[in-house]
Order: C-alpha cells, then sequence, then structure tokens
C-alpha cells in the first residue's frame, strides 16, 4: 500500500514536471530565439528551414586566401574540399522513361557526365508524354563503368570545382549553392557592440538614469503619502484617500494630449525630465504604502509619540525599516514600469531625437533601420528584455507577494 | 566697569533686544501681514502678466483666464490670513502657514528651474555616456558588499571589506562627480546668480521659509489643539504627492476634459465647439434599403459613410457612421478583448491548477510563467514580429511540420496556410492577440494562484468524502470558491485590453498601422498626434474612458454584492 501510493506520487510528479516542462519550453521560446538569433551572424539569418543555433562557415587557407571548406562524401570517404574557383560544363543525361517533358531538369538523371566525354550522336528522339506533351531530346554515347550506353539529354549545366587541399588528385564537381558548407556553432557577440554603437548605449544610460529618478522620487513621496494616509488623522484626509483612489481608475490615455501641452508649455518637451518629474507621484505606491502602514502596529508610535518623537523621526526610524518588503514591492514595480514605459516617451521625445532616446524608443528606431537583420533587431531586444528580467529573477519574491496582494498591473 | 565693557556692551543691549523682539510673536505676526501684502501684490501682477500674455501656449483664452483667476488664489488667501492672525485666530495661522509652504515649494522649484537643474538631466546623461566605465565601481562596491554579506557577522574580515566597499563606493561617486563635471556645474549654478530674477527668487524663499518657520513655533501663542498639530503635520506629509497630484493629474484632467469640447488643434487655440466632437464620434445611422442590390452609400445621409451591411430576407441594412475609422477602431478593440480573455485566462487557469499542487519546484515555474510579463512589451513585439515572418518564421515553420505530418500520417492532402501573418488584414488582430495573452498569462496565473491558495482544504475533503472525483472537486469546489478571483482576473484582462497600444504599435510595421490592427489608443495616437486634432483626439480618450468606467463599475457592483454573500 505505502509502495503504491509512493509510486503514484512520483508518476504525478513526473507527469506534473514534464507538462509544466513543455509549457515552460513554449513560453520561453521567444526568449531563447531572441537570445541565439542575437548571436547570429547576418548571413545566418534568412534560412528555411529556420534553426535556432548560430553557425558560421568553417574556412582554410586555400592558395593564400582564407576560403570557405565544404563537405563531399567521395568513395564513402568525408572530404573537407574548396572551391577552385573554376567551373566545367556537364552533360546530365536521362532514359527515354525517365525524361520529364515538360520539364527536363526535373528529369530522372541516371548519368552526369563531363561535356568532353560525352560524344553527341547527331540523333535526336521525340518523347511524348501521358499529357500529350512532346519535346526532341538529343541522343549521347557515353561510356559509364565500362559500358557504352545512348542516353538523352536532359540538360546541360556549368559545376563548380573543388579540390581537396590535402590531397590535390581528388577533385569533385558540384553546385556551390547546394553543397553542403561546413560550418560550426559561433557566437557573433560582436553584435552587441554593433548594435551599442546604434545608440543603443546612449539609450541604456538614458533609461537608467530616468528609471532612477522615477523609483526614487516614487518611493519617497509615496512613503510620505503613505503614512500620512494611514496613520494622521485629520480633517478631509479620507475624502483625498477615496479621490486617489479614483485617479488610479483614470487611464493614462485622458491624460496624454494636456499633459503633452503642459511640457510643451513649460519647455520640458524632448528633454528627459520630462519623463522623470511627473511620474514621481504616484497614487499607487501611496496606496500600497498605505496598506502596509496600516499593519504596523500603533503601540509603538504611540510610545514613540509619548517620548516626544517628531513624526518624521518615527516614520524614518520606525516605519521605513519596518516596511522593507512594501518598498522592495514598489521599488520592482517601479523599475520595471519605468524601463518599460513607451507610449510617453514616444510622444514627448520621438523616434527622432536620439540624445535622449530611452531603450524602448531605439529598439523601435533599430527595428526600422536594420530592418533585414533580425539579428540586430534581437539583440536590441536582449539588452531591452534583460535587465528587467535580472531584477525579477534576484526579487522575484517581493513581486509576486505584491501581486498577489494587491492586484497591481505590471 | 570700563569705559571699554561700555563700548562693546552697547551693541550687545541692541542685538539683544532685536532677538527678543525677532521671537516676539507680535513682531512675527506683523512681519507676516508685511508679507502678506508683498503676496497680494505679486499674485495680482502674476494674474495680470498672465492674463496679458501673447498665445498663451496655444491653450486658448478660456485657460488663460481660468489660470490667471487661479493666481489671485495665493492673494485671497493672503488677504483672509492677514485678517485673522492679527484677530490671532488659529485658523489664520493655519492659513498663513500653508501659503508660506507652498509659497516657499513652488518657488523652490522655480529657482531650480532657473539654475537649469531639469533641463540639465539631459547633461547627466550625456556626461555618464561618455563616462560610463566609472559606473563598474558601483558594481564593484555592491559585489564587494555581497561578499562581505555571506561572512560571519561582526568577524573583522566582514568588517573590513564593508568598509572597503564604502570606500569604493563614495571614490567612484566623486570622480565620477568630478569627471562629469560637477565643479563646472556649481560654476554654472552661480553664474545664474548674475540675473536678478535669480536673486529676487533666493530672497523669496528664504523669506518664505523663515517666515513660515517662525510661525510654525507659534502654535502655543494661537492656542493650537493636539488635533490641529496632528492636521498640519498630515498635510505637510502629503504635501508632495497632492502639490504632484495636482500638476499632474487634477489640472490635466480638467484640461483634457475642456479640450474634448473645442476644436484644439497643434496650430489652433481652441475654440468651444459644444458637444461637436462627441457628436461627429458618435453620429451612427441605421438604413434599410429595399433591395440588396445597388449601392448602399445610397441609402445614407451626406457626411456619413459605410460601417456595415446586411441583408434581412429581401432587405438590407446599412449601417452608417460619421466617423466609420472610429468604430472600427472600437471594434477591433472589442473583437481583441473577446478574444484576449479565453486566450489569457484559460490557460492561466489550467498553469494555476498545477502550480497549486504540493510538489517541490512550483516557485521555480511559476517564476519562468512570469517572465513575458516583465519584459518590456515593445521588445518581445519585435520577437514576435521575426517569429511570425511569412517565410523564415518559427511559427509558420511549425505549422508546416503539423500540416506535412498530418497529410503523411493521414494521408490528407491538407494545403500549407502559409499565412501573412502581419501583413493580412485578416490576421493581423489575432497577431497582436497571441501576443498579448502570452504576455498576460503568467500575470494572470500569479492572481489566479492567490484565489487557490485562498480556498480552505477542509472543503476538498469534504467533497472527497461526499464522492466527488477530480472533475467534480473542481467542478463544485475549486470554480465557485475562486469565482471572485475569475471575476476580477477576467475585468482587469479587460480593461489593459481596451487600452492596448505598445504590442500593435511595436508589432505591426507599417506605418500608420492598417485599420485592420488599428485599436482605439493607437486612433487616439494618430487623430492627436499625426494629425494634431488634440480636441479631438481628447473626445476619443474620453469616450473610451467611459466604456472602461463602466466596466469598472460593474465589477465594483458585482464584487460588493459577492461580499455580502
Amino acid at each position: 500500500m505505502q509502495y503504491g501510493t509512493l509510486l503514484q506520487r512520483w508518476a504525478t510528479r513526473l507527469v506534473v514536471y514534464v507538462v509544466l516542462g513543455i509549457c515552460a519550453f513554449l513560453m520561453l521560446f521567444p526568449f531563447t530565439y531572441m537570445m541565439f538569433t542575437s548571436l547570429k551572424a547576418s548571413g545566418d539569418v534568412f534560412r528555411y528551414p529556420p534553426r535556432l543555433l548560430p553557425y558560421s562557415a568553417v574556412t582554410r587557407q586555400y592558395q593564400g586566401q582564407e576560403v570557405p571548406v565544404y563537405r563531399f562524401k567521395i568513395d564513402g570517404k568525408e572530404r573537407e574540399m574548396v572551391l577552385t574557383g573554376q567551373k566545367k560544363g556537364f552533360v546530365f543525361l536521362t532514359t527515354e522513361e525517365g525524361v520529364n517533358v515538360s520539364a527536363p531538369r526535373q528529369s530522372r538523371i541516371v548519368a552526369q557526365v563531363p561535356e568532353e566525354e560525352a560524344t553527341p550522336t547527331g540523333e535526336t528522339v521525340t518523347v511524348t508524354d501521358a499529357l500529350g506533351n512532346s519535346a526532341d531530346f538529343e541522343v549521347y554515347q557515353v561510356t559509364v563503368e565500362g559500358q557504352t550506353q545512348r542516353l538523352l539529354l536532359a540538360y546541360r549545366s556549368r559545376l563548380d570545382e573543388f579540390i581537396d587541399p590535402d590531397d590535390p588528385q581528388v577533385v569533385t564537381y558540384a553546385v556551390q549553392r547546394t553543397a553542403k558548407a561546413v560550418e560550426r556553432v559561433d557566437l557573433q557577440f560582436s553584435n552587441y557592440d554593433t548594435v551599442l554603437g546604434l545608440n543603443l548605449d546612449r539609450a541604456l544610460i538614458n533609461t537608467a538614469l530616468v528609471t532612477l529618478g522615477v523609483t526614487v522620487g516614487q518611493v519617497v513621496t509615496s512613503v510620505f503619502g503613505g503614512y500620512a494616509f494611514a496613520r494622521i488623522p485629520f480633517k478631509g484626509r479620507d475624502t483625498i484617500f477615496l479621490l486617489y483612489l479614483g485617479s488610479i481608475m483614470i487611464p493614462f490615455m485622458v491624460l496624454v494630449v494636456p499633459m503633452y501641452k503642459l511640457m510643451v508649455a513649460i519647455g520640458w518637451e524632448n528633454r528627459l525630465v520630462s519623463l522623470i518629474v511627473p511620474w514621481i507621484f504616484t497614487a499607487y505606491g501611496t496606496f500600497l504604502m498605505r496598506q502596509f502602514f496600516l499593519t504596523i502596529p500603533k503601540e509603538i508610535e504611540e510610545a514613540a509619540l509619548l517620548d516626544g518623537c517628531s513624526r518624521l523621526r518615527i516614520l524614518w526610524t520606525i516605519f521605513v525599516p519596518l516596511s522593507t518588503p512594501a518598498v522592495a514591492t514598489q521599488v520592482i514595480f517601479t523599475f520595471l514600469y519605468a524601463w518599460n514605459s513607451f507610449l510617453w516617451p514616444l510622444l514627448i521625445i520621438g523616434e527622432g531625437n536620439e540624445p535622449n532616446h530611452v531603450l524602448t524608443l531605439s529598439l523601435i528606431r533599430l527595428s526600422n533601420i536594420a530592418a533585414d537583420k533580425p539579428n540586430l533587431v534581437m539583440t536590441g531586444a536582449a539588452i531591452a528584455i534583460l535587465p528587467p528580467v535580472i531584477v525579477f529573477v534576484l526579487a522575484q519574491k517581493y513581486f509576486i507577494e505584491g501581486i498577489a496582494t494587491s492586484g497591481l498591473k505590471g | 566697569m570700563s569705559p571699554m565693557s561700555n563700548i562693546l556692551d552697547r551693541p550687545r543691549q541692541h542685538l539683544d533686544t532685536l532677538k527678543t523682539l525677532w521671537r516676539s510673536p507680535s513682531f512675527v505676526i506683523d512681519a507676516n501681514i508685511a508679507w502678506n501684502h508683498v503676496i497680494v501684490a505679486g499674485s495680482v501682477m502674476l494674474s495680470l502678466y498672465i492674463n496679458g500674455m501673447e498665445g498663451f501656449y496655444n491653450l486658448g483664452d478660456a485657460v488663460q483666464r481660468f489660470v490667471s483667476l487661479a493666481a489671485l488664489v495665493p492673494a485671497i488667501l493672503a488677504v483672509f490670513s492677514s485678517i485673522l492672525i492679527n484677530r490671532r485666530r488659529a485658523i489664520g495661522r493655519t492659513l498663513s502657514l500653508a501659503v508660506n509652504y507652498i509659497g516657499m515649494v513652488l518657488s523652490a522649484v522655480y529657482l531650480l528651474h532657473l539654475w537649469g537643474v531639469f533641463l540639465g538631466i539631459d547633461s547627466v546623461a550625456r556626461a555618464l555616456h561618455a563616462h560610463w566605465q566609472w559606473l563598474l565601481g558601483f558594481a564593484v562596491a555592491y559585489a564587494l558588499f555581497w561578499v562581505a554579506g555571506r561572512l560571519r557577522e561582526d568577524s573583522r574580515p566582514r568588517v573590513l571589506l564593508e568598509q572597503i566597499a564604502l570606500g569604493v563606493g563614495m571614490i567612484t561617486l566623486i570622480a565620477l562627480l568630478l569627471i562629469m563635471g560637477a565643479v563646472q556645474a556649481v560654476g554654472d549654478i552661480l553664474s545664474t546668480y548674475s540675473r536678478v530674477q535669480t536673486w529676487l527668487v533666493t530672497l523669496v524663499i528664504v523669506v518664505f521659509g523663515t517666515l513660515g518657520y517662525r510661525m510654525l513655533l507659534l502654535g502655543e501663542y494661537f492656542g493650537e489643539t493636539p488635533d490641529q498639530r496632528t492636521a498640519w503635520q498630515g498635510w505637510l506629509m502629503l504635501s508632495p504627492n497632492a502639490i504632484g497630484f495636482m500638476l499632474f493629474f487634477a489640472g490635466p484632467l480638467l484640461l483634457s476634459f475642456y479640450l474634448s469640447f473645442t476644436d484644439s488643434t497643434g496650430v489652433n487655440p481652441p475654440n468651444f465647439v459644444g458637444t461637436a466632437n462627441y457628436r461627429e464620434l458618435l453620429a451612427i445611422q441605421v438604413k434599410v434599403q429595399d433591395s440588396p442590390e445597388g449601392d448602399p452609400q445610397q441609402a445614407l445621409d451626406r457626411g456619413y459613410l459605410v460601417l456595415e451591411t446586411f441583408t434581412v430576407g429581401s432587405h438590407r441594412v446599412v449601417i452608417g457612421a460619421r466617423d466609420t475609422q472610429f468604430w472600427q477602431s472600437l471594434r477591433n478593440t472589442i473583437v481583441f478583448c473577446l478574444m484576449l480573455v479565453p486566450l489569457s485566462i484559460i490557460p492561466a487557469l489550467a498553469l494555476a491548477l498545477v502550480l497549486n499542487s504540493k510538489i517541490p519546484g512550483m516557485n521555480f515555474f511559476r517564476a519562468l510563467f512570469f517572465l513575458p510579463s516583465v519584459a518590456a512589451v515593445v521588445g518581445t513585439a519585435l520577437i514576435w514580429r521575426w517569429l511570425y515572418n511569412a517565410n523564415i518564421g518559427y511559427i509558420n515553420y511549425a505549422i508546416s511540420q503539423v500540416v506535412q505530418f498530418v497529410n503523411d500520417s493521414l494521408g490528407l492532402g491538407v494545403k500549407d496556410p502559409k499565412y501573412n501573418w502581419l501583413t493580412d488584414n485578416s490576421t493581423m488582430l489575432i497577431s497582436i492577440v497571441f501576443l498579448a495573452a502570452w504576455q498576460i498569462i503568467g500575470f494572470n496565473t500569479v492572481l489566479f494562484l492567490a484565489g487557490l491558495q485562498g480556498v480552505p482544504r477542509i472543503l476538498y475533503e469534504a467533497a472527497y468524502v461526499d464522492g466527488a472525483g477530480r472533475w467534480g472537486q473542481f467542478r463544485h469546489v475549486t470554480l465557485p470558491m475562486i469565482a471572485p478571483t475569475t471575476f476580477f482576473v477576467v475585468v482587469t484582462t479587460i480593461i489593459t485590453g481596451l487600452q492596448v497600444f505598445n504590442e500593435p504599435y511595436a508589432l505591426i510595421p507599417q506605418r500608420p498601422i492598417p485599420l485592420p490592427a488599428t485599436t482605439s489608443v493607437y486612433y487616439l495616437y494618430r487623430r492627436g498626434f499625426f494629425n494634431f486634432e488634440f480636441g479631438y483626439a481628447s473626445a476619443v480618450a474620453w469616450l473610451l474612458f467611459a466604456i472602461i468606467f463602466v466596466v469598472t463599475l460593474i465589477q465594483f457592483r458585482i464584487s460588493r454584492a459577492g461580499a455580502y454573500d
């Protein structure tokens, strides 16, 4: 009995892990794709079928030049060969049964012979297929493995010559485009340099500065406001608190136009300050701090007040140290909000004003100027996404508790 | 007494009388009354100045008059405060404190503006960019602190390491400030004192501050009760938030409401046009044509365009609107929400049910599923743009693989659809929905988990005893118990969905975004910031807000009702 339930328990666990593993793979696939693509070379991105890992062609020295290496299997032996730059004419021969009348290149090729080794007989054969299409085909005479055969010419083509530099007698012919290039996994970290050079370095600094300003400002105003709402009774306080709560409901888009006009009026448009100062006053944060301060026992504070402690001192020495979790929650929320914000920077800074770009703006611009370089776009995305992800991983406890208790929107 | 000490004594006596005078309540009151006269004069001058301004930032006469009247408020407060403190009334002192405090804060903000501190943030960013390597010093300091934190508490190496870390941080900070040109910045600030304005504002701050502080100390004299004392302390604590709230929320909100009734544009000052914007937006017309053939446009009045037609029997119903694009964008937004809700909530609930089991490692998975919610939408949308790519994207590749597998294994001839996700009118919107759902699932999962953890275990045991299976437990215990959570999740998802902007903007490459992918907020953005029709855009914003308000109200009502069950 005991044994059975244990087995059952482990089986359930296994199923749960497998299911969650698959879900996690699907959920995180875009990030995986981003990371791998951000490390790809530009020549490696437009492939079908797509592949995740970044590869680059293996090259070697041949006649004083670095040239790509291709892999061929000749007489059962794998050889790594290089292009010589020579081309050679080949005839592709088929039989009367294998010929494709309407598309000769798709005929079943039975022999592929250099032009000089095949002799035209001068004859032609007219082949008619089941659909009634018919065409003339030249007849060639070739010797394959000691046997002389008469075959039909499907098409001619010039093939590229490949040579094994270690064994120069071995030469083979193939189409370069379809030849199998030798590749190895190769991470192009230089993409990050390139993209940082495309104004993302400046944007990164700007974003960090803006985020720091907004976060510090919000925490300070929220701690003061939250304390007043939680602990200092005065006339009209609850009315103001209700107003505050109501203001949370009003979406930002209602304020967009007048805020823009206000910024223009005080000369803050296109300036980083417009991303900081209007955002350091937050009803959400104040609400969050108030809710936390309400849970701190009144007795501590009353004792301190009787001892003649000032309100400011009480706040600084009692409330702030006790409310580390709430402050941490708010810091993380504000960090993410400020770091990821887009609509307001788009309106007030705009896509054109590069020195004052934040990351989201630079990223949109990057997606326009590097429209055909997904590897660079993904690099930019990684630069914008990784810092919040790291912050989240380091502090996820506070984060998830914060959502679960207040239902805050990130 | 020597003559020497006599000579020294006299100024000291004068100084002492001055000190006594300075501390005497009547002097403080008189000084405040005198200063109130200055405030009245300044306030009236400011009001006249605003009233006489040309153009007034293109905000129109009404706003100009309003602001110039608002500038008179300090004057009125100062007059009342003068009268009341003269009569030694406590309320007068409160008024005087408020006037002095707000005056000091606003002048301080203005001084910072004169110093160039606000616009100087740009230069700080530029300098940081030029010397970013120094920022690594902070990283080193942090790393040292981190290492120190691992060591035994109060051990010598730990204390030493902490001191080193602090030193590294301080040195970095000082070096960074010097390199970034802090000295020059101080010089720049000092050089603003070549203007009279700067001296004046600094002086005003000092006077506001000193008089306010002196008045503050007169609590006993005015017979201040403990309640009154608490009250101003509360207001003081609330003041940073309250002032910001007025400047950056309440003020713009009023302005937005006013603008929505005007024809304000980028060039013209607003003229009051009544409800014209709203009428234009909401104008809709339903006409019936006798036959389903012919031009449906014929049925509509001038100025109306066809929004939708459908045939009923032998008649055709034609719905027309003046602003068809607004209705189209609204419809897109609603369709978006209707698709987003099931696509983000059903997977979230399923994940939450699995994650709620008592198996180790669930917190890890919960964090993994949450990752899409913390990443910038602009970044993730660009990733998805390439995943959606018609030729090399993984989504079409996956579909091809599935199609091929089905064809091979079942011998069917299903055609590979090869969607052009982001350029085809019929798939644009659903592409945005998938992205948004992916982004929000982790968030909703966490909300559901919180709800699930509130379900008492005993209910499951009771259900088990009554013979309910897993499905029965889910159906009859879990679902009803988490109904409030589900409702909350649905409503927040809808409210988020109604405001969707970043997702379409970053995902859809065309500009402007084609109509089938235009959401309401993007429409607002286009009218407001492409065409610079500020008045019209404000009206769009308020209509959207009205919709969100109704949704919120329903939520409020229902969750209230649920609370008393």
